[in-house]
């Protein structure tokens, strides 16, 4: 085997390998928000998502609300766009007060322990899921999303 | 946990995630050995905890270094990071008996920042360091250590507060609905007279808003007796009662959630009233009605509930009223319950997450009922003063089913010649959520 064939095959074995770490296109979701609209996560193919995971009764979840409220403020104009969706068990009006109470500027939907499954298996919440423009989950982030985590793994996915 | 181990990871000097230790769940106790060479800060962490959702309580720290004194007073001087920490406090000067400065010490103490930037320590009684320790110079590989206390909620699952079991006085108000199939046996006596009565309850029940569940009970009965002589049975469907259950107070606390709850339900008069006749059975027109699936005509109930959660036990009460009346002359008396239950959280010991908890259970019911009626008028002898104690188990697998069985012992029964006695009852259900 020429030097050239060993390096092609490295490249190929490298790239799969880069392509293996966490790389796999978003599952179809589709959900009711809490006006009860129908909330297609293909619809938002084109933009870079994040899936936040999160519930009234968490309190990191509602800790990272204000963040995620100002990115999408922020990067609004670069395709950002957040999409958040509950985790049982949730009162609707306790969503809705509180979505209210820190002005939501990005849609809630209503999901169940299925939805979250999709994505991620384990216990933890918050999870955000990084989808990017052409429909790819590029991260599973576990736990509240911090400003140093969003710089560094969505900022650049928004140029 | 998680939440708080990312935190408190975010910090320079914390060490990896996976060596962030939780050591209390239930009270957000942390733990952790700062990177040895690094600074530490009480207002970064609180900061990051902060953040994340979390109040730093309190922290505490320990620390190996070399005691100074100045005109400022006392101070230590980490081995390892040759930080600085004020040591303050009414304590000090007890808690440093016998050293002098220069002194190699370990000092455990309340931690904060104070002005400034200056990390502050009051301490406990210190410990002398190992001379060995100072021979050789090797430093211990936990030079610091710090306590985390958290006072904010836990992430993954609901906040920690106590699992509410769902059988009576149930007050669990879910939303969406659940389906609650209950086999109930009793035997019951009089005299020489034997009855099993079997009992199939398929209760359903819808949470139309957060505070308000609905719900109807169907029981589907069969009947069997036996006097020595002759037997016999039937079987039919019982009334069905409707209700509606309000809760007007709830107050949640990590393990000490307390509730209450009105409930009015209805009881209708759609039961099977079929019964043995004096051919089939000899005993008085009382005694062969209470054979039938039912206990009257329409009724209304009137319930009110309290439960109260207090580390791993659950205390809930209810008194509950029926107001019988008759169908075709019929009617058992009206009817007086308080039922209590105490529970027991066996497992898990460690509460983090719903699912697979089992609750040891423990519940009377005192029994009141009144005079009852026969063919329109009154029947002596009809009245009764029951106490039972039940002892069960209940098994949440997933926070949307729930097992259950208890078994009845009757503790005091005060029944007049003419109301059926129970000997033993059995309980097994299951709990559907959806």
């Amino acid at each position: 085997m020429t030097r050239a064939a060993v390096s092609a095959t490295l490249l190929v074995a490298l790239f799969s390998f880069v392509l293996g770490q966490g790389e796999r296109p978003a599952p179809k979701l589709e959900l009711k928000d809490v006006e009860g609209r129908a909330l297609r996560l293909s619809d938002y193919k084109g933009r870079v998502v994040l899936l936040n995971f999160w519930a009234t009764w968490c309190a990191p979840c509602r800790a990272e609300m204000p963040d995620l409220v100002k990115w999408q403020r922020e990067y609004k104009g670069k395709s950002l766009q957040v999409i958040g969706v509950t985790y049982p068990p949730e009162e609707l009006t306790e969503v809705c007060e509180f979505i209210k109470s820190i002005k939501v500027n990005y849609p809630v939907a209503l999901g169940y322990e299925q939805t979250k499954a999709m994505f991620d298996k384990g216990e933890t919440l918050p999870i955000t899921v990084v989808i990017d423009r052409k429909g790819m989950i590029r991260e599973v982030i576990q736990g509240i999303i911090f400003p140093e985590e969003f710089e560094q793994k969505v900022r650049p996915l928004l140029r | 946990m998680f939440n708080i181990q990312k935190a408190v990871s975010r910090l320079n000097f914390a060490p990896k995630l996976n060596e962030i230790e939780i050591t209390d769940i239930k009270n957000g106790i942390g733990a952790f050995t700062p990177k040895a060479e690094k600074p530490v800060s009480y207002a970064a962490l609180k900061e990051t905890l902060k953040k994340a959702g979390y109040t730093l309580a309190s922290a505490k720290i320990t620390v190996n270094g070399k005691l100074s004194r100045d005109a400022s007073g006392w101070a230590l001087l980490s081995d390892t990071s040759g930080q600085r920490f004020a040591l303050e406090g009414e304590g000090v000067e007890l808690a440093l008996p016998d050293v002098s400065p220069n002194a190699q010490v370990e000092v455990t103490g309340d931690w904060k920042t104070g002005g400034e930037g200056k990390e502050v320590i009051s301490p406990l009684p210190a410990k002398k360091a190992a001379r060995s320790h100072n021979e050789n110079g090797d430093n211990p590989a936990q030079t610091e250590y710090v306590d985390v206390t958290s006072g904010g909620p836990m992430e993954a699952g609901p906040p920690p507060v106590a699992p509410i079991r769902t059988t009576s006085p149930g007050l669990t108000v879910y939303r969406g609905g659940a389906f609650t199939p209950r086999y109930i046996y009793l035997r019951q006596t009089l005299a020489g007279l034997k009855v099993d009565r079997h009992i199939m309850l398929l209760d359903f029940s819808y949470t139309p808003t957060p505070k308000l569940l609905v719900e109807a009970e169907i029981p589907v009965t069969r009947i069997s007796f036996k006097d020595g002589t002759t037997s016999g049975g039937g079987e039919g469907i019982g009334n069905v009662i409707i209700s509606g259950k309000y809760r007007f107070f709830r107050q949640v606390e990590a393990w000490g959630d307390r509730q209450a709850a009105l409930r009015f339900g209805l009881e209708l008069p759609t039961g099977n009233k079929g019964a043995p006749d004096e051919q089939q059975l000899q005993a008085p027109a009382f005694v062969r009605q209470q054979l039938s699936p039912i206990s009257g005509g329409l009724s209304p109930h009137v319930d009110l509930t309290y439960s109260q959660a207090k580390g791993r036990f659950i205390f809930g009460g209810n008194v509950e009223g029926v107001l019988r009346s008759e169908r075709d002359g019929f009617r058992m008396g009206h009817e007086l319950r308080v039922n209590t239950d105490l529970e027991y959280v066996l497992f898990p010991r460690k509460y983090d997450r719903p699912g697979g908890e089992v609750f040891a259970i423990l519940e009377s019911n005192f029994i009141r009922r009144g005079i009852g009626r026969v063919a329109g008028a009154p029947v002596p002898g009809s009245s009764s003063t029951e106490y039972y104690l039940a002892p069960g188990v209940q098994y949440a697998m997933r926070p949307r089913f729930v097992i259950e069985a208890s078994y009845q012992i009757p503790v005091a029964r005060n029944t007049e010649p003419q109301v059926l006695r129970i000997e033993r009852g059995l309980l097994v259900g299951v709990r559907l959520l959806y």
